[in-house]
């Protein structure tokens, strides 16, 4: 599905959206409210069915990093900083460190963030196309230089998979492991693949400067601007319901006082 | 004359290069003519393409004495972008030149960096595209046009900016020979017809001698020749002194002119000619070629494909039910346009693909309990870049790498690594580092890296494309060493000329499926079946038909001596 409704949607309409979801995710460090904005993010994101596998398989990826973070934090939190008396509970010890419950807390706030701020990028890169970006920022009038470079780059990324998966065979030909033991062994089986990337992106981005040269970039400055962006009611009332619910939860974190540890 | 590209002394120095890269060079290019330079690699002819629109000395940079004038500006006094607006240049290599997501934003690159208005881009886009034919190709993403494409899409995103001058280096060097002839054709309509100036740097001779006005010879940066192609062509001495492949009839012409028979101004150029003006030796008798000894027994079965289907997980079927069976004692040419499979199959020899129906063996065990890793010393796969796996700081411990992987200890890996190192002539640079090396030099590094497991089997992908003359017949050189010292060779190409000059069994692709597979002479004597796979027979085989010969010759000197011998006979 290339064409749903998020899609269709504006670019400084989702630009707005996902500048409200950080500033939401990082306003509470109790995990509940996180896990509410996380519910709330897939209510809105599912029904356009997009294609988000490779999302989740990579969000798979950091559970074990993830289990790390949480257990380190659970004994790390320094419990001065708790706001409820209950978050300095002792849960278990161990050593004779102490497991305190806003330890754990703090280390689901961390796990929700990551996993929020990983799955609204994906969902904004995927259904936005670069124009539609580009339009953007020379609607909020940015130098024209950045609108290159990200377009660029973003139109060089299958090229680096390509070049990727031409080294790996490469290398495998020769009887590259299929990997090391350890970490330190699976860093080291990346030293074939690594080198030659790096030296081909370098001669890469040498011809790259030669070859923008060479078709007028730093002719004038500026560039003509071929996508219009422009802002249908619908947009307006998602971008001001966002910033409106953003609205309340500070009211709630900081007069009311609720959503922390 | 009025030239659209004049040079006066030109002579330029890289910095931090000892010697310069081109010297005292004059030239003129006609304006609406279409000139080609030629010459070996480091002759100095992509520093002469880059100087003519000022990215050099001004993104690249260096020393410049003398002057060069394009579409009539010094470009000493004018910023690259504002002689790009005349002087279109299209780099070597497509993948770095292309910016856009999609076709159309690819074009509009140029013209929007200077402020053309909207309306007037969009005209221009589909303009361009129409030059190159490529209409309708607006939407497409870039990342997936094939090589030709890419190719025609580098040199639209440069019509878009309206030159008047277009000078494009090596625009065909890594192409099929129905991308060439695409890309050939393209360049000699925008010239005819929009009245373009072009200028092109060329290895292939072929087409320039079809289609170019005039060519330049560079010569360790120094112009050597400039003039018709025609006559270039003709004087084999200079051809073989400039470093550039002579034309196969014209070899067989030379010899003729040499042994007295024709003048040199008789030398064919084209299979028509040579059919006209060798026609006459014969006496209106066919062309007697000796009876070729029998072949030989073949040698044990080293690979064998049954009913193999390969398709890739979005659903693409590349290979469609390929039964094959290599033998030991095989050098096996794999030929077929760009995506009819060859590299797809190739890989599955070394179990980089795993089949998704039938059976790979190699040497009596399935892939499918294999890894490149475990069969890396019964196969050895050299790439077509070796820039893609080159990763250590020294030669040595390059070649050492795989014999790592395979476990083989130190001392035997030294003896190893000092005899293929002797082999290949790289002895003298062990301990250089591997990138201070030519292209040429680096690609050995690639084929010694694989050497030193010893396999049974040696898959070479596309080993001239890119190389002069001389690195073509060096590297040539060293794979038909390796086939006399017992390697059973795989070859994947484009050029007929080596495959009719080195190998002893062809076998054709089309569409993921073997369309034919035999000896050299059978395969090309089989005309319709080359024609659906559009492969162009080589000169050599076309003329022996055309002189009536019962089977095909496939080298100029066999076809030298059959014309000698029936000329001797009909004045004896």
């Amino acid at each position: 599905m290339d064409d749903s409704y998020l899609h269709r949607m504006d670019v400084t309409a989702k630009i707005v959206c996902f500048f409200c979801v950080v500033v939401m995710v990082f306003l509470f460090n109790h995990p509940l409210p996180n896990l509410l904005l996380a519910a709330a993010l897939l209510a809105a994101v599912l029904p356009a069915r997009l294609r988000m596998k490779s999302v989740f398989g990579a969000l798979k990826a950091l559970i074990p990093v993830i289990l790390l973070i949480i257990a380190i934090t659970c004994f790390t939190a320094v419990p001065k900083n708790f706001r409820l008396p209950s978050s300095a509970q002792v849960l278990f010890t161990l050593l004779g460190a102490k497991a305190t419950l806003g330890g754990l807390l703090q280390g689901l706030t961390f796990m929700l963030r990551i996993f929020i701020m990983v799955f609204v990028t994906s969902v904004f890169t995927i259904c936005t196309p670069v124009d539609a970006l580009l339009g953007f920022f020379n609607k909020i009038k940015a130098s024209y230089v950045l609108s290159i470079v990200v377009a660029t780059a973003i139109s060089f990324v299958p090229t680096m998979m390509q070049k990727k998966e031409m080294i790996f065979q490469a290398q495998r030909a020769r009887g590259a492991g299929v990997g090391g033991k350890g970490i330190l062994g699976q860093l080291r089986a990346y030293v074939p693949i690594m080198i030659p990337l790096v030296t081909n992106s370098i001669l890469m981005a040498d011809h790259l400067s030669i070859a923008m040269t060479n078709r007028g970039y730093g002719a004038n400055r500026g560039w003509t601007n071929l996508t219009e962006t422009k802002m249908r009611p619908s947009d307006w009332l998602v971008s001001a319901g966002a910033i409106a619910l953003t609205i309340g939860c500070i009211l709630i974190r900081f007069v009311l006082r609720i959503g922390m540890i | 004359m009025d030239a659209a590209i004049r040079t006066k002394d030109l002579t330029f120095t890289y910095d931090n290069a000892q010697a310069p890269a081109l010297r005292g060079v004059n030239i003129e290019v006609e304006r609406g003519s279409f000139t080609v330079i030629m010459g070996r690699t480091g002759a100095g002819k992509t520093t002469l393409a880059m100087l003519t629109n000022g990215i050099i000395p001004q993104v690249v940079e260096g020393k410049v004495e003398g002057s060069v004038e394009s579409a009539g500006l010094d470009i000493s006094r004018y910023r690259v972008q504002t002689v790009a607006q005349q002087v279109g240049l299209v780099l070597q290599d497509p993948e770095t030149q292309i910016f856009g997501r999609t076709v159309w934003e690819d074009v509009a690159f140029g013209p929007r960096n200077y402020l053309v208005p909207r309306e007037e881009i969009l005209h221009r886009i589909i303009d361009a595209l129409a030059k190159v034919r490529l209409s309708g190709y607006e939407q497409r993403l870039t990342s997936e046009l094939s090589g030709g494409e890419k190719q025609r899409l580098a040199i639209a995103g440069v019509l878009a900016m309206n030159p008047s001058i277009l000078v494009l280096d090596e625009p065909t060097s890594e192409l099929d020979p129905i991308g060439r002839e695409e890309i050939y054709h393209t360049m000699y309509s925008l010239q005819k017809e929009q009245n373009l100036t072009v200028l092109a740097v060329e290895h292939s001779s072929q087409e320039i001698c079809e289609k170019a006005d005039a060519v330049i010879l560079l010569r360790e940066g120094e112009v050597v020749w400039q003039g018709d192609p025609r006559v270039f062509f003709r004087d084999l001495e200079l051809v073989d002194r400039c470093g550039v492949k002579p034309l196969p009839v014209s070899i067989v012409g030379w010899n003729l002119y040499k042994a007295g028979k024709i003048a040199q101004s008789e030398i064919p150029l084209t299979v028509e000619e040579a059919a006209e003006r060798f026609a006459p030796l014969l006496g209106g008798r066919p062309l007697e070629l000796p009876a070729l000894p029998p072949a030989p027994e073949r040698g044990e079965a080293l690979i064998r494909l049954e009913q193999v289907r390969f398709g890739y997980g979005d659903g693409r079927q590349v290979l469609d039910g390929v039964d094959l069976t290599i033998h030991k004692g095989d050098y096996l040419a794999l030929i077929g346009q760009n995506g009819a499979g060859k590299t797809t199959l190739a890989k599955l020899f070394n179990s980089i693909h795993k089949p998704t129906g039938g059976r790979v063996t190699v040497c009596g065990r399935d892939t499918a309990g294999e890894e490149p890793n475990t069969l890396a010393q019964e196969v050895g796969y050299v790439f077509q870049n070796p820039d893609n796996q080159i990763f250590s700081t020294s030669v040595y411990k390059e070649m050492a790498f795989g014999l790592k992987n395979a476990g083989i200890g130190e001392e035997e890996a030294d003896r190893r690594i000092r005899e293929v190192a002797e082999l290949l002539g790289l002895t003298g640079v062990l301990q250089e580092h591997p990138f201070s090396l030519g292209k040429g030099q680096r690609q050995r590094v690639a084929v010694a890296s694989i050497l030193v497991l010893k396999p049974k089997i040696l898959v070479v992908d596309e080993p001239t494309t890119g190389q002069d003359w001389e690195g073509i017949q060096s590297m040539m050189a060293l794979i038909d060493q390796l086939y006399a010292a017992g390697t059973t060779i795989v070859m994947i190409t484009h050029d007929m000329d080596i495959v009719a000059a080195h190998a002893n069994r062809v076998v054709v692709m089309e569409h993921g499926a073997i369309l034919a597979d035999g000896t050299p002479r059978e395969v090309f004597a089989e005309k319709e079946k080359l024609a659906r796979a559009f492969v162009a027979r080589p000169q050599i085989v076309e003329l022996s038909e055309r002189l009536g010969a019962q089977r095909p010759a496939l080298t100029a000197d066999e076809l030298t001596s059959a014309l000698l011998r029936e000329e001797g006979a009909q004045h004896g």
